[in-house]
């Protein structure tokens, strides 16, 4: 039954997305990000829908479970957020016991992008993503039967990571997409680096992932 | 030029990288050679068995935690000497129970030259703790022959399993010395005085030891290490010993002779 929960959440995070409105050119445009509209050489101002999310994001690895999705919004020109949901069980990833993430990743394009070509491009990125474990015996705040902070809470972790993504621009007239991206990220948990500063032992080299993914971006 | 030396310094990092791919902090996925640790350190210490008494010596620490530098060098202090016949290790080996701890814990005992037992610890239980534990090292409750000599080892954590008992009925069975041994000698990471056991389970524990003429008891937990005779006004004259923590750069050798067991502190 949770299995089916979780499968029906990742079906919804990937469904929402201009695809399922862009029925009509018009609607397509009401949709986007321009907030005015031409009909009969009128200009019409219409309130833009912020609901309705700019990118969506298919994920391998990196922490919040073996595949994950999730939808997010770009806000200004460097930095969006995306909203994702990751599941690791005994079929995706191997795990004896299943884990559920959420997680909301801050990610901050870092320079202009570096032309390829006429479509291609290459950014750098970095940011930052908080965690939250769903599993056994991960708590924000301690069950009742402990002593006052006798543990840390173990449920939300902070994951900080650097990056690059490929960018593909789509010049399709007419088209709700917009660009197309294949991502990677080098990140790392704050408790590998609270151990990595206290111990020779751990190294670097010991508290890193990698994470890969593709985002598709409307316009 | 340029883009392709970046590009080979980080394919050469990500080379270097342990466990670069990694689908979550508490995953419960481990390694095959890193399996049933518990099982296959006990099978190598079989050559060395025999069904008569033979006094022999063990070394004993507990609580490393995260203190991998401390840890490492009681790891080198032990392999410099030879005289004892295996390790146990007390209990809470990680500090929140995830994976790569349990991973690093591994990867550190692995490099001495004895035979190690891992007794589960109250931190080793947190998020999917005890499941990796159970992957990597096998039961928690376990006892094993040595030199006509019984080792109980007792998993008696209870908050972080939110439970109300630890498992006596089991504990109570395995300590009857119904072979004729010449110590049965039980472990467990939490001494019963803590604040985890209810006053009942406090003097229940005691009394079974009690019951049963066990003359010592060892724990971790404390983080001090101590030998005291606790329940002397109420039941018994049951000894308990409790160990150091790794960062107190410490372990102690019990020598185990025909009438008593002997307790060395070692510091470096």
């Amino acid at each position: 039954m949770r299995l089916f929960k979780i499968i029906i959440c990742l079906c919804i995070c990937l469904l929402i997305n201009k695809q399922s409105y862009s029925q009509n050119k018009v609607i397509a445009s009401y949709l986007s990000k321009s907030d005015t509209l031409l009909i009969n050489s009128e200009k019409i101002v219409i309130p833009r829908r912020v609901i309705i999310p700019d990118h969506n994001r298919l994920q391998f690895a990196g922490a919040i479970g073996c595949i994950s999705a999730g939808f997010g919004y770009n806000i200004g020109k460097r930095y969006e957020i995306t909203f994702m949901l990751g599941l690791e069980n005994d079929f995706f990833g191997g795990s004896k016991e299943s884990i559920v993430t959420t997680s909301i990743k801050n990610t901050f394009n870092l320079f202009h992008p570096f032309k390829i070509n006429n479509n291609l491009s290459f950014i750098p990125t970095a940011g930052i993503s908080i965690n939250w474990g769903f599993t056994n015996n991960t708590f924000n705040s301690l069950p009742s039967h402990y002593p006052d902070s006798y543990y840390f809470q173990n449920k939300i972790h902070a994951a900080p990571f650097i990056g690059g993504k490929i960018r593909y621009d789509l010049n399709i007239k007419n088209c709700y997409k917009r660009a197309i991206e294949l991502y990677f990220e080098l990140g790392s948990l704050d408790a590998y680096i609270i151990e990595c500063v206290r111990n020779d032992y751990v190294g670097i080299n010991d508290i890193m992932n990698l994470a890969i993914g593709i985002s598709i971006y409307f316009e | 030029m340029k883009k392709i030396l970046y590009s080979l310094l980080t394919i050469l990092f990500l080379y270097g990288c342990h466990d670069i791919i990694e689908y979550s902090p508490y995953q419960v996925k481990v390694d095959k050679s890193d399996k049933s640790q518990n099982a296959r350190n006990l099978s190598s210490l079989d050559k060395y068995n025999s069904t008569e008494f033979k006094s022999f010596k063990i070394a004993l620490f507990g609580d490393t935690h995260t203190f991998y530098d401390d840890f490492n060098d009681i790891v080198k202090e032990l392999n410099k000497r030879n005289d004892y016949d295996f390790i146990i290790n007390m209990g809470d080996i990680t500090l929140s129970g995830i994976y790569r701890e349990f991973k690093w814990y591994s990867d550190i005992i692995n490099k001495l030259d004895k035979p190690v037992i891992t007794i589960i610890g109250n931190h080793d239980c947190l998020s999917n703790g005890e499941y990796v534990f159970n992957e990597m090292f096998g039961p928690t409750n376990f006892t094993f022959e040595y030199n006509n000599c019984k080792f109980v080892i007792f998993d008696d954590i209870i908050w972080e399993k939110d439970i109300e008992d630890p498992d006596f009925d089991w504990f109570n069975d395995n300590l009857k010395n119904d072979k004729n041994y010449k110590h049965i000698i039980p472990f467990s990471h939490i001494p019963p005085w803590d604040e985890q056991f209810s006053y009942g389970n406090e003097m229940a524990y005691n009394y079974f030891l009690d019951k049963n003429n066990i003359k010592y008891s060892f724990h971790g937990h404390t983080h001090n290490f101590a030998i005291k005779q606790p329940y002397l006004d109420r039941l018994g004259s049951v000894t308990y010993v409790t160990t150091e923590a790794a960062n107190d750069r410490g372990y102690l050798v019990l020598t185990i002779e025909k009438d008593d067991i002997k307790v060395e502190r070692v510091n470096f």
